[in-house]
């Protein structure tokens, strides 16, 4: 049975072994949370490699800050909510990255360009989600596309339960828009 | 077509945004595990690197509180030599003209901080001050020269054929013998810059007394007893006292001229500042040497 499911009582355990240095523990909480930290970072970054830099780093992180932890939320939401802001700020660095070689490559064989140039209606939604503002871009994928709830985002981003349904149903909105041209193949 | 259709649409199309792989548990917790331990010893040596710099700090730190102290506890040794040998006989007018060059003895002198009537204080052997003028023959007051050295006089023909004896040549006695010639230089310096200072003042009144000139011809043959001494190998140390030399040599032949001083004071003065003896005597000379408790 994974750790996430054996209830608090085993995790706050772990936590407290893993404050005072048990890698044993250490290994037990990461094990119980790297799936969900790993998917989610992959969503957003769209990438192994950046999906595990970011896993790791979330990890990092979490570990050297253990003892601030105060359990005011639970530890899969204050994971989260590091995992979220390590994968926004990797991702302005990787995009100032790519800006800069797009700008010196000029080249028109980028991914995004690729995407652009398929009609396929899964290709321009991946292309709808991606041109979606950040914000509104991670509820979403938050929400629709890992099942979060919004209270585990709220938490996770430091909204409210309500803003983040406010920024779910305009990121709706916004895709709705730009598949306007396919709404005939949505019931498909 | 409704909000509904639409968003079961995109929630059955999302779930092929990005689609993640299975997870890399493993090779992910390795690369954690050696980051951190990475981490871990970055900070260890730059907290073994922090602690070596502030070991050699505190040791820098030890030494200067150890040199300071060692400098006054030297600094108040020669203090009381001195105030056992101060010239009484200075004039007014240097006295007054030496408080208004801002040295330590115009400090001594405004704080009080050497109390007593002059005439109170009494050296090691009992003698007054004033039976120890310094317009005495030098040679009589500074009994002590650097052990080993026959202090001859420079140019004889003892000191041109024979090489400047040595101490018995250990590195403790050399040691000594060094702080000693120090010690004496440093003294001998001071009263030197009373002299000039004193010196100076009577000059512009066109009038040198004549214990100005009998207390150079004092000093004079201090400084070339100093010359000829084993320990003055300083080359920065031999020129000054070669050009004090000069200098006390011309004031002392003052007395002995019988015809118009005003060119001899003026070549005097020319020497003092193109040789700029005063400033290399205050350079030369430690913080408190030669003051003389003056203005009681």
């Amino acid at each position: 049975m994974p750790w996430e499911h054996r209830g608090p009582v085993d995790e706050s355990q772990l936590l407290t072994r893993a404050r005072a240095g048990d890698p044993a523990a250490e290994r037990a909480l990461y094990d119980a949370h790297v799936d969900r930290v790993y998917r989610l970072a992959y969503r957003l970054a769209g990438s192994d490699d950046l999906a595990q830099d970011f896993t790791q780093d979330t990890f990092i992180r979490a570990f050297e800050r253990l003892k601030d932890f105060r359990g005011d939320s639970s530890f899969a939401t204050w994971l989260h909510s590091i995992a979220v802001s390590v994968s926004l700020n990797g991702l302005r660095k990787v995009k100032r990255l790519r800006t800069r070689e797009a700008d010196l490559n000029d080249a028109g064989d980028h991914e995004w360009s690729v995407r652009r140039a398929e009609p396929d209606l899964k290709l321009r939604l991946a292309q709808a989600i991606d041109a979606l503002p950040p914000g509104y871009r991670t509820v979403f994928v938050m929400h629709d596309v890992e099942g979060f709830t919004h209270e585990e985002i709220a938490g996770a981003l430091g909204l409210q339960p309500g803003t983040s349904k406010a920024q779910l149903s305009r990121a709706r909105a916004k895709l709705r828009t730009a598949l306007a041209d396919f709404a005939g193949e949505w019931t498909a | 077509m409704t909000d509904d259709d639409f968003e079961s649409f995109l929630q059955r199309a999302a779930r092929d945004y990005n689609a993640p792989p299975s997870t890399p548990r493993d090779a992910m917790w390795a690369r954690i595990e050696a980051e951190r331990r990475s981490r871990s010893a970055s900070v260890a040596s730059h907290g073994a690197r922090a602690r070596r710099w502030l070991m050699l700090g505190a040791a820098i730190a030890a030494m200067l509180l150890v040199g300071i102290g060692i400098g006054y506890v030297l600094r108040g040794t020669m203090d009381s030599r001195l105030v056992a040998e101060r010239p009484d006989a200075a004039p007014d007018s240097a006295r007054q003209q030496i408080a208004g060059t801002g040295s330590e003895t115009a400090s001594a002198h405004d704080s009080g901080s050497i109390p007593g009537n002059r005439n109170d204080a009494v050296s090691n052997d009992g003698a007054t001050p004033r039976e120890r003028s310094p317009f005495a023959p030098e040679e009589q007051r500074i009994a002590v020269v650097p052990p080993g050295s026959h202090a001859a006089p420079r140019n004889t023909p003892e000191s041109m054929s024979q090489p400047a004896p040595r101490s018995s040549g250990s590195a403790a006695g050399n040691n000594r013998e060094s702080a000693a010639y120090a010690a004496l230089t440093a003294e001998h310096l001071g009263r030197v810059e009373v002299l000039l200072t004193s010196y100076r003042a009577e000059s512009e009144r066109g009038q040198v007394d004549p214990q100005i000139t009998s207390w150079a011809g004092d000093l004079l043959g201090t400084t070339r007893l100093l010359l000829d001494s084993p320990g003055s190998s300083d080359p920065q140390l031999r020129k000054l006292l070669g050009d004090l030399e000069m200098v006390l040599t011309q004031i002392t032949q003052l007395g002995a001229e019988q015809g118009s001083k005003k060119d001899e004071l003026q070549l005097i003065d020319q020497s003092l500042r193109s040789h700029d003896v005063m400033t290399r005597i205050r350079g030369a000379t430690p913080a408190g040497a030669g003051a003389l408790p003056i203005g009681t």
